[in-house]
């Protein structure tokens, strides 16, 4: 396994970086690269997490309005698409209150604490092959999950700070449901990286690169249920609904943020939707194949430009495929994102007893009976090896089994074999739930329901529908 | 280990302005958790003082350790603590007053630590033994010393600090020069190991050799970096780490797990054992001051 992996890191030189210091005949220094990171923080990561993080406050409350049988924000803007950038204009114009028995240091830091974390995330996530931040961190996906929870430390001290009793149980709930939900989490993430055999999120993509067979998610059967174990525990360690205790407001009028106002408040609004796609970039990355798309045409011409041959020869063909590498990645999570929405405006909340029981006694025991499966595959289930003299040949990678030329000349194990059936499964499923989708879309476009009776508002008797 | 070397440089400017700041960070984030009186206030200069540490190992290049030390000490023992304090105390802001006795224990322990540590850091070696020991880059690839039919094809540029290729070159050619490059790197380490006055010489010859490992595994020389270094295989620390945690050192990495039940207990006694809470008027009606310090307190 090692070899394959040793050529797979080399193939993602900083491209860009490259390609740009060399045609403005830019020296590499420490003053030149420092001053490029500063530009690339500036002008490109900075905006693009905010962006992604205000399209995702506009597209929850387009969601919300239309479960809720309501259009959702459509003034400010072509379909409401700038609701988010008048409501920080708004927010920032707003006064900065602190309660006045409040700790003050802690209340005014605790947004930050929240809010940071939740970008530096960003830095390791592949958005594509030369497109991420800081791709060879070799840590990366645990680097996430490290300064994921930290961020937890911010909502417990806005809470606490508050002087406030609802925030101080907001705080407490968070801090239950933190600690715990991060084992499921971790564990389901561990079984996924069994399977990789690498933390590095880059090389998880290039691993991932050869078709939908061969994303993680279908690696193994454990891996599929992970999948799904991981996605939960993530809606609970975001606080998402129908794990939002946290900020329930039902019963504790907004949970840890009760007493923040105008851009502090804000700053925890954007922490948790960066958070939301922060966590469905893992699932991407780790289980859905990151940039690659399902025919694995990313991961073919990236080999044919990048590996096999010069580089400095393909810049722009390189950079045009990580831009449909990046769009790929984009659309993905924010599929995931889509879901975590959908979910939250469909099923009630529980009790903070009820979601610790469901970590607890469900999550868990789960997650471990998955590692111990995963590992136990790892040992017990054949692997196809191709000989190759191609030396990033990765056995389940570079198979192809739709072809039958492939079959009749290689063969085939065990864990191809599941592979292909759980892919056949996870297309199915995709499939169904898309297409029912699509039909509910398609058939009650016109129908006006409430919400509480199956009976269409039009074909009430006429005195029901004007009597209010 | 290998990656000793591969350590980013001090003399390289951003890092030094990076190392200052992360230790600043770290330093004054400690003191502040000495000198704070409000426990929650004290676990928060303690995220500062871990998270400073944690951008420390970054800069070693140990990226493992210090999402460890996140994921450990700032998302785990510091949760636990300000969840210790919030269940168990009944003030909102209580504050910890240390006895006389147990200053002076603080105080003994501290000093002897410090003292401990400032005699345990290697007095630094002297130039002509740097010269001596150290392993130059350019020595390496004079043409000399190069295997026959490498000669004239490979030589080093100082100035760019980088391997310079001369005409066409095969994958194999450089893979063996990359392995050349390896063992040399593991002499340098062994005769650092043999050598306890021997620190790695953090000028040229480092950045040389991350320069020249990276841009031969590189397949394109002009697409590298050498202010960022690239680990793989068998400088790749997580797979050591993992090998070295699940084999050899599996019991003791199982015994320090009890680390996270140590912090509770430690939450509990701070905040349960000696508190003084303010008289409620100060704190307002909010959080119902009902508890009151215990005698002696």
């Amino acid at each position: 396994m090692l070899a394959p992996m040793f050529s797979l890191a080399q193939t993602s030189p900083p491209l860009i970086q490259s390609y740009l210091f060399e045609h403005l005949h830019l020296p590499i220094n420490a003053g030149t690269t420092a001053a490029y990171d500063l530009l690339l923080v500036g002008a490109v990561f900075l905006p693009a997490v905010s962006l992604i993080a205000m399209f995702s406050i506009w597209w929850e409350r387009k969601v919300a309005g239309h479960i809720q049988s309501r259009l959702g924000p459509n003034r400010v803007g072509p379909i409401g698409l700038l609701q988010s950038i008048a409501d920080g204009a708004k927010l920032i114009l707003k006064e900065d209150l602190v309660p006045k028995d409040a700790d003050g240091y802690l209340f005014r830091l605790a947004p930050y604490l929240a809010f940071a974390p939740a970008f530096a995330a960003f830095l390791a996530l592949p958005f594509g092959p030369n497109m991420t931040f800081e791709g060879r961190l070799n840590v990366g996906v645990f680097w996430i999950l490290a300064i994921l929870s930290v961020e937890v430390m911010g909502v417990i001290l806005a809470g606490w700070a508050s002087n406030n009793k609802w925030s101080v149980y907001g705080a407490m709930r968070e801090a239950c449901q933190m600690v715990s939900y991060e084992i499921p989490l971790g564990i389901s993430i561990i079984v996924g990286i069994m399977a990789a055999g690498t933390l590095n999120m880059v090389q998880l993509g290039h691993l991932q690169a050869g078709g939908i067979h061969t994303w993680l998610i279908y690696r193994n059967p454990f891996a599929f249920i992970a999948f799904f174990v991981y996605f939960v525990a993530s809606l609970a360690s975001n606080k998402r609904a129908p794990f939002d205790l946290p900020e329930s407001e039902s019963e504790l009028v907004a949970g840890f943020h009760t007493e923040y106002s105008g851009l502090r408040f804000s700053f925890f609004f954007f922490a948790e939707y960066a958070a939301m796609f922060v966590v469905a970039g893992i699932q991407t990355a780790l289980f859905l194949g990151g940039w690659n798309d399902p025919f694995g045409l990313i991961g073919k011409f990236y080999t044919e430009w990048a590996v096999n041959s010069n580089a400095a020869d393909h810049v722009i063909q390189l950079f045009v495929l990580n831009l449909i590498g990046v769009g790929i990645f984009v659309g993905k999570c924010m599929g995931l994102v889509f879901v975590q929405m959908w979910i939250r405006w469909t099923l009630p909340r529980p009790r903070i007893d009820q979601v610790l029981y469901a970590c607890v006694k469900v999550l868990l025991p789960m997650a471990c009976v998955l590692l111990l499966g995963a590992a136990l595959w790892q040992l017990f289930v054949p692997e196809l090896w191709i000989p190759s003299a191609h030396d990033v040949a990765l056995p389940w990678r570079d198979y192809n089994p739709w072809s039958w030329s492939s079959w009749s000349s290689h063969g085939a194990s065990g864990a191809l074999v599941t592979q292909i059936v759980l892919t056949l499964i996870g297309v199915a499923g995709f499939t169904a739930i898309v297409g029912w989708i699509g039909f509910a879309a398609a058939s009650g476009r016109g129908l006006k329901q409430r919400l509480t009776d199956p009976a269409a508002i039009d074909q009430q008797p006429a005195s029901l529908a004007t009597s209010h | 280990m290998t990656f000793a070397i591969l350590a980013s440089t001090p003399n390289d400017t951003a890092t030094a302005v990076l190392f200052y700041v992360f230790a600043l960070m770290a330093g004054g984030a400690a003191l502040a958790v000495v000198i704070s009186r409000n426990i929650v206030r004290m676990a928060v200069a303690l995220l500062f003082t871990l998270a400073g540490v944690a951008g420390l190992y970054f800069l070693l290049s140990a990226e493992f350790l210090a999402a460890v030390q996140l994921v450990v000490y700032a998302g785990g023992t510091l949760i636990l603590i300000v969840f210790g304090v919030m269940l168990t105390s009944k003030s909102p802001f209580s504050r910890y007053e240390p006895k006389a006795g147990e200053l002076v224990v603080a105080l003994a322990v501290g000093v002897t630590l410090l003292v401990a540590l400032v005699l345990a850091i290697p007095s630094g070696a002297t130039a002509a033994q740097v010269a001596a020991t150290s392993w130059s880059m350019a020595d390496a690839f004079k043409t000399e010393s190069l295997p026959e039919d490498l000669r004239g094809r490979v030589s080093y540029d100082a100035a760019r600090q980088r391997l310079v290729f001369r005409g066409r070159m095969s994958d194999a050619d450089r893979d063996g020069l990359l392995k050349r490059v390896v063992e040399e790197e593991q002499d340098q380490t062994k005769v650092a190991a043999a050598n306890p006055d021997f620190r790695l010489t953090p000028g040229a010859d480092a950045a040389a050799l991350r320069a020249s490992i990276g841009g031969l595994r590189d397949r394109s020389q002009r697409y590298f970096f050498p202010e960022r270094p690239l680990m793989t295989g068998e400088n790749y620390p997580v797979i050591t780490l993992g090998q070295a945690l699940l084999g050899d050192y599996l019991l003791p990495f199982e015994i320090v797990s009890v680390l996270l039940l140590a912090v509770m207990i430690g939450a509990t006694y701070l905040a349960k054992g000696r508190r003084h809470v303010e008289a409620p008027s100060a704190m307002g009606p909010s959080m119902g001051m009902s508890g009151t310090a215990r005698p002696g307190s």
